[in-house]
């Protein structure tokens, strides 16, 4: 079986797409295209699902793995990906295919950006709650499970139903396009997260909802973090219902930052309560405040340096964010609505350091019985840290390869960063 | 109890004791249907673990033996996904009904899956918490049938279904291991296991152990009750509510019919007898502003032709609508010796067409035909009433169940919302799914319980039968390939 590494071997990959008579336009890559800490041989552009389904079945005969993506946001998540492989873009997967305002669904290509989506919604005064930070696309968040900050299920609750082709060139819908369905089995659940590793996702189907009458947001500085904490547990407990939250911490301060939607009365009500909760805080005023809420919310999708995620329940959270057995004083966002945290080294590029911090992020995670992911790492400190990036499964590893094969028999889907291989 | 009838059974009372062993024509009675009375077996005996461990054993030696286990909460569901089949062995799971744990700060309960639905809302009340999946049926069914079905209620428009309130699981698949997944589980990254198992109607196992969401009781509610003359302007004002800015709690649609069904239930309104259709809507939340998205969705309700609306005065009055409403079903039994229900979605904007159909689907066939249904999320319950003593008749209800389904899935929806596919529905799900759909299920399916012992033939169709379902539709074009309406 030939790989793509060279020059001959991506010219083998460019006759065999010639010969399927598939719309598949190949651009080698540049050195500097990391994916999963490599760099592919090259960028696939399927044009359509015959296109996919026909690269698709070259790869498996090529022994070739293929990486799905989105618009790379999550690229560097996970581990590193075993070559060879290539990207496949989808950013021809395009387009509203059916969107009935009146029902509150819509079904899009994967490829579609948020952004551009919530646009097409915003004619109708609908909004898809997802973030939508640069250019990340509806199918890129499904399978990267990125819901944002808000504390519903995130977009685990939106989905209705999906399109895909699987890693034996297998076309499947799940689920359907109404916000209510059993359907047989939830497969569909299983590509909520699955980081490419399952399938490639065409259409998705999920639930928008009307943009809210009025929304504001309130924010505060704090000295430490204990502070910030306190402000955050004086608004839960006075029962009021933020749309979105997080605390921020940089350098020498602290923010609490919380997002109101309702209608007229639920938003002044609420934010005026807040301002009277937190008088002892320093009041960061619009635009600003705003400003570092969209940030947070994207604390998921930067990158450079080290950069971890760690889900933690409850009253873990407060430990957590008090971060004692944290190494070289990281940045930490925190949602406190969807139970994560986020810490980050961004300037970090030194290997020792970068497995000191990052194995210290572990252990504290350890310490409160969270669960950290590494959303970004230099080179090779996954590896010399000796932590595996997805934390261990222990006795659901072989459910895991049991749904892996079930989807993707040859491994061939961004073979090497997920779990449930070998 | 056991007597030496069989290698399994004398293993089975090893296992549980002999005194959760029933045998016997008549003790196995209740155990031989479940609230879907067409559907019946009789099964080898039903037994009553008290233990995960035990439950493990017990499926290990099902699978040891090649029979069939068949696992129980309650015996509500109405697809038939609690009827054995002849031989196979009901597991019981009404002896776990323990609440675990209670975490009052991460708003998380852990309990065991015979619990009764409304035991756990009640146990965590003091703390001012509630668990939010609200079937009509939650004094009776368990938290274990709720998984299992992904079941809904009527409070799922604003609060979602089951399957976005579980956080965890404990399983026993079909080969006796025992594993736990999300919360419960290990802390790693992995596919959403906890998603999947839930809605698989015991097909992949028992659960044995459940990590639910918790809510915090909204500071207050508010319910309107809205009188129209007809249903198309309920369905109407349903379509204009659900999009206008806030979501309510809950919206439930009765027509004339249900109506003179629940008046002579045990809840009577008084409705006037000009009410062609009732709508009753809720909003709940912070209580500055409640009274605003009440007014609005009333404001809505007035352009829409509504004769009367108006607010619950007392808790009392609500109480009232509301036991009144969910004892539709039960009600049913004052018009008619039984009913089927069917259980089909359809796109919200599609409701008075559909409504529409399967009154005349009925009327076709003679068939009395009432609605009460969870009209926010498009959840159609037409009830049709039967003689289950004339022959031909229970067949004959189905066939046209089966076809308001097709009419659903033509208009863009789906052949369930809450009630499960069970035995009842596999092959309506060839309506919406092809042959590739239905493999991949399999698939997944196969990967765990590949010698299908844990409830065999439920839930996926049979092989072989897509080309003949799609014939049978009520409409050709029923079957909307690639994704519904474009
Ligand atoms: C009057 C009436 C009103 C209803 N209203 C609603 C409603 O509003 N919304 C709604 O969604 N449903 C409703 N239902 C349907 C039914 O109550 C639900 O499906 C309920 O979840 C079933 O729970 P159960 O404990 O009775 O389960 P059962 O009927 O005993 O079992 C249901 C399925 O779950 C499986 N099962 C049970 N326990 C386990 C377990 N521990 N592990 C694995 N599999 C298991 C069974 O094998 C079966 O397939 C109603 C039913 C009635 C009779």
């Amino acid at each position: 079986m030939g790989g793509v590494g060279t020059v001959e071997e991506l010219g083998a990959l460019r006759d065999a797409i010639e010969h399927a008579g598939i719309s598949v336009k190949v651009v080698a890559s540049t050195p500097g295209q990391t994916v999963g800490g490599v760099v592919p041989a090259a960028i696939v552009r399927p044009a359509d699902m015959d296109a996919l389904v026909g690269l698709v079945s070259i790869a498996r005969r090529m022994g070739l793995g293929l990486i799905a993506r989105g618009s790379g946001s999550q690229d560097g998540w996970g581990g590193p990906i075993r070559l060879p492989a290539v990207v496949v873009d989808l950013q021809a997967f395009r387009g509203i295919i059916s969107y009935q305002p009146g029902d509150l669904t819509v079904r899009v290509r994967a490829g579609t950006p948020v952004g551009f989506l919530n646009t097409s919604l915003a004619a109708h005064g609908q909004t898809l709650a997802l973030p939508t930070f640069g250019s990340a696309t509806v199918g890129g968040c499904v399978v990267g499970d990125r819901g944002g900050f808000r504390g519903s299920g995130g977009i685990r609750d939106l989905v209705l139903g999906l399109s895909l082709v699987d890693g034996a060139g297998r076309a499947f819908k799940t689920g359907g396009n109404v916000v209510k369905n059993v359907s047989g089995l939830d497969i569909g659940k299983l590509l909520i997260g699955s980081f490419g590793t399952l399938g490639f996702v065409t259409e998705v189907a999920c639930r928008v909802r009307p943009v809210p009458a009025r929304t504001a947001i309130s924010a505060a500085r704090w000295p430490d973090r204990v502070q910030a904490l306190a402000a955050m547990r004086l608004v839960e407990d006075a029962g009021l219902l933020p749309a979105a939250a997080a605390m921020v911490q940089e350098d020498g301060w602290c923010a609490t930052l919380l997002q109101w939607e309702g209608n007229a009365a639920e938003v002044e009500h609420q934010s005026t309560r807040v301002r009277e909760l937190w008088s002892a805080g320093e009041r960061v005023e619009d635009p600003v405040a705003g400003g570092r809420l969209r940030a947070a919310e994207a604390a998921d999708v930067q990158r450079g340096g080290v950069r971890v995620r760690c889900q933690v329940d409850g009253d873990a959270l407060s430990v957590a964010w008090r971060g004692e057995a944290l190494a070289g004083r990281p940045q930490a966002v925190v949602w406190p609505l969807a139970a994560t945290l986020f810490w980050s080294w961004p300037d970090l590029d030194d290997t020792m350091e970068a497995v000191t911090v990052l194995r210290s992020a572990v252990q504290q995670a350890e310490e409160v019985g969270g669960l950290v992911t590494v959303i970004d790492a230099p080179k090779g400190v996954v590896q010399a840290a000796e932590i595996s990036p997805w934390g261990n499964p222990g006795p659901l590893a072989g459910l895991y390869r049991r749904m892996k094969s079930a989807f993707d028999p040859d491994g061939i889907l961004s073979p090497g960063r997920f779990i449930g291989e070998g | 109890m056991g007597d030496a009838s069989g290698p399994l059974v004398q293993q089975l009372c090893a296992i549980v004791g002999p005194a959760h062993v029933l045998q016997g024509h008549a003790e196995l009675l209740p155990y031989m249907t479940d609230a879907n009375r067409a559907f019946r077996g009789t099964p080898l005996c039903a037994v009553a673990p008290g233990s995960a461990a035990e439950v493990a054993a017990v499926v290990s030696a099902c699978r040891a033996a090649g029979v069939g286990f068949v696992p129980r909460g309650a015996g509500t569901g109405l697809s038939g996904g609690a009827t054995p089949g002849d031989g196979e062995v009901v597991i019981s799971l009404a002896r776990l009904r323990r609440i675990v744990s209670v975490s009052e700060r991460s708003r998380m309960a852990v309990v065991e899956p015979g619990g009764i639905n409304t035991h756990l809302s009640r146990f965590v009340a003091p703390l001012g918490l509630y668990y939010a999946p609200d079937p009509s049926s939650q004094s009776a069914c368990t938290i274990g049938g709720n998984v299992a079905e992904n079941s809904g209620g009527a409070h799922c428009l604003k609060y979602g279904v089951t399957t976005n309130h579980v956080l965890g699981l404990e399983v026993v698949l079909p080969d006796g291991a025992i594993v736990r997944t999300g919360v419960l589980g290990p802390r790693c990254g992995g596919y959403d296991l906890t998603g999947l198992f839930c809605g698989s109607e015991g097909t992949l196992g028992i659960v044995t152990q459940i990590a639910v969401r918790l809510l915090r009781r909204p500071e207050a509610v508010r319910t309107a009750l809205a009188l129209f003359r007809s249903v198309e302007d309920a369905a109407r004002a349903v379509e204009e509510v659900t999009t206008s800015a806030a979501v309510p709690a809950a919206m439930e649609l009765m027509d004339a019919h249900a109506i003179s069904a629940v008046e002579k239930g045990t809840y009577p309104v008084g409705f006037p007898d000009w009410v062609g259709a009732s709508l009753l809507i809720e909003f709940d939340g912070l209580a500055v502003g409640l009274d605003d998205h009440v007014q609005a969705a009333l404001d809505v309700c007035q352009r829409c032709g509504v004769v009367e609306a108006r607010s619950a005065q007392t808790p009392e009055e609500r109480g009232r609508w509301w036991n009144n409403r969910k004892a539709a079903f039960a009600a049913m039994g004052r018009v008619a010796p039984a009913y089927y229900v069917a259980d089909g979605v359809i796109p919200r904007t599609a409701l008075r067409q559909v409504l529409d159909q399967a009154r005349r689907i009925a009327d076709q066939e003679g068939l009395w035909l009432a609605n009460v249904f969870h009209a926010g999320d498009g959840n159609l319950h037409p009830l049709l009433a039967y003689d289950p003593a004339q022959s031909g008749q229970a067949e004959a209800v189905m066939e046209v169940g089966s076809a308001i389904l097709a009419a659903c899935v033509y208009a863009g929806g789906a052949v369930s919302g809450e009630h499960g596919i069970g035995l009842e529905k596999r092959d309506e799900l060839y309506y919406y799914f092809d042959e590739e759909d239905i493999a991949a299920q399999r698939r997944v399916h196969d990967a765990l319980d590949p010698a299908d012992t844990a409830n065999p033939h439920k839930l996926l169709p049979r092989p072989g039968r897509c080309v003949e379902v799609r014939r049978a539709a009520w409409d050709p074009r029923a079957t909307v390939a690639g994704g519904g309406r474009s």
